[in-house]
């Protein structure tokens, strides 16, 4: 059995996956054209250039292509230190000037956190192959690609174990848990502002969690010892997230209770984060490897 | 017999040494993202995730009307949700509360009315340009805040304060 929090032995075809359903994830989030004309609250690249251009008619079209073509480059895993750049200032570009309207979203900062961590280490690997002057043998590449896998499996889990300490940080351990009390007064508020986007009534809810979702509302309007209990296991899920990289078996089961968490807040809370999702099912569910698993000499 | 220089090479030493720092601490780069990201806060790809960190008894949501005082569908109209515009009005807020020295639930309607203009104008500046014209038709928009506290236990919105009104289509700036 493997040692403990070590690079797991990825299989290329795994990595080919993972790199071409991370590619998609990223072609999904940048966008046709952006209508922001300002950008009152800088955030990101938006301190140093002004990246009010990117919302004129056309703009986009130049950097969609030479995103295509990058992350094509990026599927095929040649020139990965020339690709990872260019998908990460295009993405960043068009991340800042959303995120510059002094209202921030948190939907895809975790895919471009990864292609940022991905990018650093390739660089890095590309510095100490050109050092070596001479090309890196077949195995240090293989070894390589493992490794920007495994580092972007911890790009994922540093989001919840962030996401836990800004928690604490902000209002301390047990004073964010007894002030969870006060959680259902989000839960109001998001419906109302939820009416007030389209002036409809949301649509009953369906999905997985439709049969309990009555029950949970109820529950956290009624109980704030099961609320503050509730809320107080998804803050030791997000802050214990990095338990998820122990190996292959704690990859699957904590990706999918974190895809659950996920799953929960999104029918109770309206809030949806879909490429977090997806990052968890491409990096650490990682189906590919455990259907190949039983056809596979190399177990985990 | 030659004679060998066995002292490692300063440059190829760098990435050797980097090497072991990931071959000691394999969640290197899980730390090196923590700190990064609780460091540099909100800025794009980073984020310290700050969503729901604290719980208080008040909250407030925001809509908009037309000159008539009628909801509209934010959304539908111009893609932008009304999550993003009480983040931006909250923002303003905040600032606002920290320079007259008041809790934001202690601002009056007056108190933020240059705020709500503001957001108003960034809701009408940056909605798609296809949707100008069924906003210039409303004849005006406005910005309405309705507070959510805790009292006796219970849960109570109270009444909805009209915060800033915009004309609209608005008048060209001021020559001169």
């Amino acid at each position: 059995m493997a040692k403990p929090f070590t690079t797991p032995s990825f299989q290329r075809f795994e990595m080919f996956i993972m790199r071409v359903l991370l590619a998609l994830v990223i072609w999904d989030i940048f966008p046709g054209a952006i209508s922001f004309r300002e950008q009152p609250a800088p955030s990101g690249l938006a301190h140093f250039l002004d990246l009010t251009f990117l919302s004129e008619p056309g703009a986009l079209r130049l950097p969609r292509i030479l995103l295509f073509l990058a992350l094509a480059l990026y599927c095929s895993g040649c020139l990965l230190w020339i690709a990872l750049p260019v998908i990460l200032i295009l993405t960043a570009a068009v991340g800042s000037l959303a995120n510059s309207q002094g209202a921030i979203t948190h939907s895809t900062q975790l895919p471009v956190l990864v292609i940022f961590a991905q990018c650093v280490w390739y660089l890095y690997d590309a510095l100490r192959n050109r050092l070596r002057k001479s090309p890196a043998p077949q195995d240090a590449r293989l070894q390589a690609n493992r490794t920007a896998a495994f580092i972007a499996q911890q790009a994922v889990v540093s989001a919840y174990v962030v996401t836990a300490l800004s928690k604490i940080f902000t209002s301390g351990l047990v004073g964010w848990i007894s002030d969870a009390r006060y959680f259902p007064l989000q839960l109001v508020k998001t419906a109302r502002m939820d009416y007030y986007n389209t002036l409809t009534l949301p649509d009953p809810p369906d999905g997985v969690l439709a049969p309990v979702l009555p029950f949970l509302q109820a529950l956290f309007t009624s109980s704030t010892a099961l609320t503050r209990l509730f809320l107080a296991s998804g803050l030791f899920l997000e802050l214990c997230a990095f338990l998820a990289l122990i190996g292959r078996r704690w990859n699957f089961f904590y990706g999918a209770l974190l895809i659950v968490f996920h799953l929960t807040v999104s029918a109770v809370m309206d809030l949806h984060f879909q490429y977090n999702i997806y990052l968890l099912a491409i990096f650490l569910l990682n189906i590919p490897y455990w259907i190949s698993r039983p056809f596979s000499s190399q177990k985990a | 017999m030659p004679a060998y220089n066995l002292e490692p090479n300063p440059v190829t030493r760098l990435p050797s040494s980097i090497k072991s720092v990931f071959g000691r601490f394999p969640l290197a780069a899980l730390l090196a993202l923590v700190v990064l990201c609780l460091a540099l806060k909100e800025n794009y790809p980073f984020s310290h995730f700050p969503m729901y960190s604290s719980f208080t008894d008040f909250t407030f949501y925001v809509y908009l009307t037309d000159a008539e005082g009628d909801p509209i569908p934010t959304e539908t109209i111009t893609y932008i949700r009304t999550g993003k515009i009480k983040k931006i009005f909250d923002s303003e807020l905040k600032t606002l509360s920290k320079d007259l020295d008041k809790r934001k639930r202690e601002l009056t309607p007056a108190d933020k009315e240059d705020a709500g203009l503001l957001v108003l104008r960034w809701y009408y500046n940056n909605a798609p340009s296809a949707s100008r014209p069924r906003l210039d038709a409303l004849g005006a928009l406005e910005l309405h805040q309705v507070d959510i506290v805790v009292a006796d236990g219970e849960i109570v919105e109270k009444p909805s304060q009209r915060i800033a009104r915009l004309e609209l289509p608005p008048s060209p700036p001021q020559e001169g």
